[in-house]
């Protein structure tokens, strides 16, 4: 350290209460460096892989990394991939919320990281955007004071947003912050945060959408559940990848297939096409399926019905049906799938 | 009140300050060579801020990329971290960003 300066480490999601929260923390004169951590299973990342629709020369941007250029605070992204599914995901102690999220586990885990690079880096505390009330699971009282716990952080993470109505921390204790700059936000309302985002000058923040990461959302952890149970523990990251696109279909314990469900997400399975059979319709507008695992003639034919069926040749009483598989092309002529009850009963 | 950029300059920041002349030329003589094709956003950022850390102050990097986040990820990366974003050259089916190390990181 060149000088006195006091360093906190800020959980940056790019959102607008960690926007706030580093913001309000640079107000205060400490310097800060936003932590940003890639899980695999951020919603953010799935807009961004299929790429904007409405304008292909306008990517969406990683919020956080915008954030951070916006405040001026370096970001930087902590990739905990590797660990996240076997430690956090699939053992979590404190259990799942609405789907196969472990928030509390998540928190602890990332705050247990921090904590790791502010020791390592002479950081003297750690920050974060949350705000009492606002999440069922992870942002009422007793969980934000086991997380504090768990992550070994125990008076070392402020929470500035909700700081007034929460225990005083050491950096409020040893006058690092003013504890009377900080503020006392509770629940899931926004107006407070949008009135301190114009007071701050902040005016290019994502809207509240209803959370960043896919494990709450139970369509997503159905699948997620059928790949584990299928697959194993030991999943290959281009098949969680996967798990964000497409509809799913399970044709038997080891083939599954993955129909596009419009262009965008047909040039991303496109980029997976290689060691996986295809199906698809040159006739007519169609879907790009994909196939995971060895498919018995039953279940290609199967697929390709599927695939007819999302086509726009779907009212035909019989279509031409392309296929790629182990090196291997054809075409088979088949009736689109109508039977919906037969489509729901393999729907993953 | 810390001062920030305005929403104006944040449109602004995803062109380098080096016009494709100078990105061509810099491009024969980079430092580095990060190859993040085949890769989706944050990746190409995290195998760029991972490299970056091992650079000399001064020294370019050119990262290739196929992932069209980058062009708008690495400028505000290189904002946030006091990195030159030196600009973006459209190839057949890729991208070639440049950078160039901050000589002072902040909070390395």
């Amino acid at each position: 350290m060149t000088d006195d300066k006091i360093r906190a480490l800020g959980l940056m999601s790019g959102g607008l209460d960690s926007t706030l929260a580093a913001n309000l923390m640079q107000n205060l004169g400490i310097e800060v460096l936003g932590l940003h951590f890639s899980t695999g299973f951020c919603v953010a990342d799935r807009h961004r892989l299929l790429g904007n629709a409405n304008n292909r020369d306008r990517p969406y941007r990683n919020d956080a990394l915008h954030a951070g250029a916006q405040l001026e605070v370096p970001v930087e992204i902590i990739d905990i991939k590797d660990r996240y599914l076997p430690e956090v995901v699939l053992h979590p102690k404190h259990g799942y919320g609405s789907g196969m999220n472990p928030c509390i586990d998540c928190r602890i885990f990332m705050l247990q990281r921090a904590k790791e690079i502010m020791e390592k880096r002479d950081y003297d505390f750690v920050f974060t955007g949350e705000v009492l009330g606002q999440r069922p699971m992870s942002q009422r009282r007793p969980p934000m004071q086991a997380i504090e716990i768990e992550a070994g952080l125990e008076g070392l993470l402020l929470r500035p947003l909700s700081a007034q109505v929460l225990p005083p921390t050491l950096p409020e204790k040893r006058g690092w912050v003013d504890r009377d700059r900080l503020y006392g936000i509770v629940g899931r309302g926004r107006h407070e945060q949008m009135q301190l985002a114009d007071e701050f000058g902040l005016v290019d923040y994502p809207q509240p959408a209803g959370g960043c990461c896919f494990l709450p959302d139970e369509n997503y952890a159905r699948k997620l559940r059928d790949l584990l149970t299928h697959n194993g523990p030991e999943v290959d990251p281009d098949d969680m990848m996967l798990l964000k696109v497409g509809r799913h279909f399970r044709l038997g314990d080891d083939v599954k297939i993955i129909v596009g469900r419009h262009e965008a997400e047909n040039d991303f399975l496109e980029r997976f096409r290689e060691g996986r059979g295809s199906v698809w319709l040159e006739a007519f507008g169609s879907p790009l399926t994909l196939i995971e695992g060895p498919p018995s003639a039953a279940d290609l034919e199967f697929a390709c019905r599927i695939t007819a069926r999302y086509s726009s040749g779907r009212k035909e009483p019989e279509v031409p049906v392309l296929w790629q598989l182990n090196g291997e092309q054809g075409k088979l002529l088949v009736r689109p799938l109508r039977e919906d009850r037969q489509l729901e009963e393999i729907r993953i | 009140m810390v001062s920030r950029r305005s929403a104006g300059s944040l449109r602004d920041y995803v062109h380098g300050v080096l016009d494709k002349a100078g990105l061509a030329e810099v491009a024969q003589q980079c430092d580095v060579v990060i190859d993040a094709r085949g890769t989706f956003c944050p990746e190409p950022i995290i195998r760029t801020q991972n490299a970056a850390a091992q650079m000399a102050p001064g020294a370019v990097a050119m990262i290739l990329a196929d992932d069209a986040g980058i062009e708008v990820d690495l400028p505000a990366w290189c904002i946030s971290t006091r990195n030159e974003y030196l600009g973006v050259l459209r190839e057949d089916g890729f991208l070639r960003a440049f950078i160039r190390r901050s000589p002072a990181p902040p909070n390395g």
